[in-house]
């Protein structure tokens, strides 16, 4: 049987790709680059949010607390409480005891702290979500910071005006980083430190003003080293 | 030769490594010529490549996964009832004391939150002085570790206290009152307490017999003890002391020491130091002259420095070309210095000998200036004790013992007479073993109760120099253990008692006024009031030199307490296992040393397994040969191949127990030695980290101290901007006595983790600081040379400029800062380290999570995990700790207020850290002396560390 040479196809003659291939090769390397920086770009957005790092949120507490009240409210200082800030690397975590100094008299019954009493009754702690977190391999001190002048809002937010304790501030390296590269602009003057809440107005002195009043040393402040040892 | 250097501009003789180096194999002991050893960087076993880049794949991708997870926040729980201690976080430091051999050396411990975490010295203590030695540091490794005896056993079994105890009555019961035939053994102690429970003790029971036994010398010369002020020598005769090293005293000796061999300004009163000995001893082989000769040899030496000293003219008679050049200006040097010739000899010595020694400083009126008698204040004469180990063997096999009581003792292993009477000792109707492991004498025991640590529990002890302390604990006892003490009181009283209380009874004993002040004076400074009196000795006639009329020729064998595990008793103690030894450089193992002329004799090399017959007595145990060893002697030192130490320490090295004869001595005449024909891997660090055989130990003679000075070189790259403080280091290797206590502290205060014999083979160890050792001069006689080796901090770093991810960067105080989460192991830094500073966590090295170890962890510093590479950073949490509280205070750091640990443990001051900006430092002071220099200075790397050169004090030889 006779075959028509036009419909024989030799397979090892075929071109490989055509013309349009080229077309459809550029777009799909414009796609997979795009996907590349695009899914890199939304990773380290969202990696960098405050979402990811929980800003805002506030975790569930044994106790409802509520920092509005006493620290926004009644205007207890913050030290009365974290007695350690100005002194140690942790700022201090109020005792049993500490809160009992008022409530061993005053709302003694209610069922918002009952824990409380339950812990003085039996001498087993308070568990305290905890809220604001650095990783291990960073080496953080409170006492330093307010010696300096940055104050308890800066990192904190205004924790005045929340009824449940939120992180304030997303606590990542380049936030960090930022202020110790540039200091000034961020601290406060020696009045504001304890406020639980930012002042409505940027301070009166400059930012040379407050870093030459602090005695801050910029150089040291972006070793590694000053936070990684 | 490429191996070997000259100091630049100096006729010095060759410098060498090893034998093999010496003649001229650059790389012996390095395969191939390798700048790493064999296996360094290779994959580990049952892992190839392949299945290594699999494995790498799906971690990669597992990890990666990890990495999305959001981390818990964790709790936070304050306290209920807050501490006394406003920052419980903060490092707070106790006074107490660490045992040395039953004495005291006065100490420090951190403590943070509640954890003992770092041993450092207190600077109260006469003994101590503010430093430490490297036994002292390995001591908080002890209190952690996890096989030390954790409950009570009975016949292996576990058991409690309080079934001991009604058992104990049993036995009492079973016999008539107080005429129960009770043994008590102890290792001769300092404690007033101690003594003064056992003497209640024998006074309840008379027929009680007290026993005394310790493998290690006794201290004492005819009931005193010899003491030295090696700052008043200007000569210094040591006859086969290691008195710098291993002493109860060698912190203040050492610092004497070093006071007699410092640059200041420019100038130096250098003391000359004679040395006579067997077997390299750190303290030797810092002489100037330093002669090797076997025991034998050494009496006849004596003989004739005696003669030479009374001006005998025919003391040349007998001796060698080398020994009557010794013998002759050691006698015209004593002559000359009189009141400041200091002579000294080392405690394994025969009792002869150290009679004659001791009697030499009041022949040349060196007595009541650099020479002192002391009262004794060990209990090693103690009236009431029956005698030594012999005895107690005795005893036991008469049939005079009921009940025998060891006490932190081990005498299984360590004592050559009781080891015999083992199955006695099993047989008797009640036996009890204090301990802090369920050891070699707890199995012979029927009973076995743990023992607390001394940061456990209250006790008291005394110095040599008789200055009491008062231990306080740190920490509750974790298992439950029981101090000698405590254990004394329930077998006289059946109660279980308090060690506080039992201490406040004796000190309360006879002391008038406000009881409780003082007490806690005593408590607060680590140092008690009482004092031990000088020791009077009644002037004697001459003391005859010791006899050598029996030299016997042939080889002889020293044995030697272990530099790092000593009788044994550190054998479970890694960091002590894996720290190399001083001189042979050797870890996890001992080994008999062998001069180099000798191992060509008997045709061995290192490794090579020899069997030692010496009176009856027999062991095996691989040679090693050893530079400046005396020719007819081989050492072997004790304390290894023990079966019950723990996990670390069993079956490590050989036990040289089997040839100790059971009188104590530690010279044996007359041996027998055999080549067996077997290797057994010797490991040492004398090659690793090798600087190729560049010039790094300079040294200068005491009377030009002239070093030749580089030219000034200039760098393309502008220097770094210097604003603020600028950290340095200056290390004097006139003073360092090599003693790698820096090691130590070092390893404890930055969490450096251990690695095994098997990975130190590979050149893997972590130490941060190293300290090298070189030899100059003829193998048989050589000078020896160590030179600590941390981080130099380059300020032209070679690390900083090949690091692909910024992990190794300098900070604006001229620190290489090492930031370890940023690592990601590449090793370039480590490749272009011209010193070898830098050490790569090849394998995860860091204990199991829920490890007691990790509780000694210095939470300050992050623990490394695999892959990451770490280093010597000055102790930055300490510049950390220390900035942020001058910060506060809004002044200026304070010369001395920062001690790098390598610093506050050096026990001769050969360290100083401090800041190069301030003119008036201390470290500025140093880096001004004429003999500073560089390492390496010709590659420009500017390190802020510089060393001060050796001053040898050499002297003419005698014509």
């Amino acid at each position: 049987m006779a075959m028509d040479p036009k419909t024989l196809r030799d397979p090892h003659n075929e071109p490989l790709f055509k013309a349009r291939d080229t077309t459809i090769f550029r777009v799909l390397l414009a796609f997979a680059a795009l996907l590349v920086i695009g899914s890199g770009t939304m990773a380290y957005a969202y990696f960098h949010s405050g979402y990811w790092n929980r800003v805002g949120i506030a975790p569930p507490q044994p106790i409802l607390f509520s920092h509005r009240h006493h620290a926004g409210e009644l205007k207890i200082d913050c030290r009365n409480c974290h007695p350690t800030v100005e002194t140690g690397a942790f700022a201090g975590m109020p005792s049993t005891h500490t809160c009992l100094t008022c409530h061993s008299q005053i709302f003694t019954n209610t069922v918002m702290i009952r824990p409380l009493v339950e812990s003085a009754e039996s001498g087993s702690p308070i568990e305290w979500n905890r809220v604001n977190r650095l990783p291990d391999h960073v080496y953080f001190n409170h006492s330093i910071h307010i010696a300096k002048g940055v104050a308890c809002f800066t990192c904190h937010g205004d924790v005045g005006k929340d009824a449940l304790m939120v992180k304030g501030q997303p606590l990542i390296m380049r936030w960090c980083v930022g202020c110790h590269r540039d200091p000034g602009a961020r601290l406060s003057q020696p009045g504001d430190l304890f406020d639980a809440l930012a002042p409505a107005k940027p301070p009166k002195a400059t930012p040379a003003e407050l870093l030459a009043f602090y005695h801050v040393r910029t150089a040291v402040l972006t070793n590694c080293s000053t936070c990684h040892h | 030769m490429a191996a070997t250097s000259q100091d630049p501009g100096s006729s010095a003789p060759a410098r060498w490594r090893s034998i093999g180096e010496l003649n001229g194999l650059a790389n012996e002991g390095r395969d191939g010529g390798d700048e790493f050893p064999p296996g360094a960087s290779e994959w580990p076993e049952g892992l190839d490549r392949r299945s290594f880049l699999k494995r790498l794949g799906a971690s990669l991708a597992l990890g990666g996964l990890g990495g999305c997870m959001r981390r818990s926040n964790g709790r936070i729980v304050p306290y209920v009832i807050p501490p006394e201690n406003a920052h419980p976080e903060r490092p707070e430091y106790y006074a107490t004391a660490v045992p040395v051999e039953g004495y005291a050396r006065g100490i420090l411990v951190e403590s943070i939150l509640g954890r003992p975490t770092k041993i450092e010295g207190n600077p109260d203590h006469p003994e101590s002085l503010g430093a430490t030695d490297a036994a002292t540091q390995a001591a908080i490794l002890d209190l952690y570790d996890p096989d030390r005896s954790r409950v009570p056993l009975r016949a292996g079994l576990t058991s409690t206290r309080e079934v001991f105890a009604a058992e104990w009555a049993q036995f009492l019961s079973a016999r008539p009152a107080g005429q129960a035939r009770i043994a008590l053994l102890t290792e001769p102690t300092t404690s007033p307490s101690l003594l003064r429970e056992v003497g209640l003790m024998l006074d309840a029971f008379p027929n009680a017999l007290w026993f005394q036994h310790t493998p290690l010398a006794s201290y004492e010369v005819d009931g005193l003890q010899p003491d030295y002020d090696f700052s008043k020598a200007g000569v210094i005769l040591s006859v086969g002391s290691d008195c710098l090293y291993r002493h109860p005293a060698c912190v203040r000796y050492a610092r004497g020491y070093a006071a007699g061999r410092r640059v200041v300004d420019g100038r130096i009163a250098a003391s000359r130091f004679y040395a006579i000995e067997s077997s390299p001893s750190v303290t030797g082989v810092l002489a100037d002259v330093r002669l090797p000769a076997s025991p034998p040899r050494m009496r006849v030496i004596m003989g004739a420095i005696d003669k030479a000293l009374l001006g005998n003219s025919s003391w040349q008679a007998g001796l060698g070309a080398q020994e009557s050049d010794f013998v002759g200006r050691l006698a015209r040097d004593l002559r000359a210095n009189g009141q400041r010739a200091l002579c000294v000899a080392g405690e394994e010595q025969p009792m002869d000998v150290r009679r004659w020694t001791a009697s030499l400083n009041g022949r040349l009126g060196s007595e009541g200036s650099a020479f002192r008698w002391l009262a004794s204040a060990r209990s090693d004469s103690n009236q009431r004790s029956r005698g030594d180990a012999r005895a107690l063997r005795d005893a036991i096999a008469g049939g005079a013992v009921e009940a025998l009581v060891v006490l932190s003792s081990n005498p299984a292993y360590t004592s050559v007479a009781l080891r015999g009477v083992i199955p006695a000792i099993s047989k008797l109707p009640f036996s009890v073993h204090l301990g802090a492991y369920a050891d070699e004498t707890a199995g012979a025991c029927a009973w076995h109760l743990p023992e607390a640590h001394f940061l456990e529990c209250w006790g008291d002890l005394r110095a040599y120099d008789g200055t009491a302390s008062v231990l306080q604990p740190l920490i509750e006892p974790m298992w439950n253990g029981l101090s000698a003490l405590e254990v004394v009181r329930i077998l006289r009283s059946g109660t279980l008692p308090d060690s506080y209380q039992i201490v406040r009874e004796c000190w309360r004993d006879g002391a008038a006024g406000d009881f409780d002040e003082r007490w806690n004076r005593w408590v607060r400074l680590g140092v008690a009031d009482s004092r031990a009196a000088a020791g009077a000795r009644a002037p004697r006639g001459p003391v005859a030199a010791p006899d050598s009329s029996t030299e016997a020729p042939g080889l002889s064998l020293l044995l030697a307490p272990d530099s790092n595990v000593l009788d044994g008793r550190s054998a479970n103690n890694a960091w002590l296992q894996e720290l190399p030894r001083p001189l042979t450089r050797l870890v996890w193992d001992n080994a008999a040393l062998v001069s180099p002329s000798l191992a060509s004799r008997l045709g061995v090399e290192d490794g090579d397994v020899i069997r030692i017959a010496a009176r009856g007595g027999l062991v095996e145990a691989p040679a090693l040969v050893m530079p400046g060893q005396a020719t007819d002697c081989i050492a072997i030192s004790i304390g290894y191949g023990r079966w019950r130490a723990g996990s670390v320490g069993n079956g490590v090295g050989f036990d040289a127990y089997q040839v100790r004869p059971d009188d104590g001595t530690w010279g044996i005449e007359g041996i027998e030695v055999t080549t067996t024909g077997r290797r057994h891997r010797l490991v040492t660090t004398q090659h690793h980290f090798a600087i190729e055989g560049r010039n790094t130990v300079r040294t200068v003679d005491a009377v030009s101290l002239v070093l030749p000075k580089p030219p000034p070189r200039t760098s393309l790259y502008g220097g770094w901007p210097r604003n603020g403080n600028a950290w340095g280091m200056s290390i004097d290797l006139s003073t360092c006595i090599g003693c790698s206590a820096c090691v130590l502290a070092c390893q404890a205060e930055n969490n450096i983790p251990v690695v095994g014999k098997d990975q130190v083979s590979r050149g893997r160890e972590m130490h941060w600081i190293r300290v090298d050792k070189y030899f100059e001069g003829a193998p048989d006689n050589p000078r020896f040379l160590s030179e600590p080796v941390p981080c130099m901090q380059c300020e032209n770093a070679p690390c900083e400029l090949v690091c692909p991810v910024g992990a190794t960067v300098h900070s604006s105080e001229g620190l290489n800062d090492m930031v370890y989460n940023r690592c990601v192991g590449t090793r370039y830094c480590s490749n272009n380290c011209p010193y070898k500073v830098r050490r790569f966590n090849f394998l995860n090295y860091r204990a199991p999570a829920d490890s007691i170890i990790n509780l000694q962890k210095n939470p300050n510093v992050t623990v490394r995990e695999r892959g990451v590479m770490e280093k010597c950073t000055y102790c930055v949490q300490r510049i950390n700790a220390a900035r942020i509280d001058a910060e506060r205070e809004n002044r200026p750091i304070r010369d001395g207020e920062i001690l790098t640990a390598c610093q506050q443990a050096c026990p001769a001051e050969a360290i100083v850290f401090g800041n190069i900006a301030d003119p008036s430092s201390r470290v500025s002071a140093r880096k001004a002396e004429p003999t500073d220099y560089s390492l390496l200075e010709e590659l420009n790397t500017r390190p802020r560390t510089t060393y001060l050169a050796k001053v040898l004090n050499v002297g003419e030889t005698a014509s």
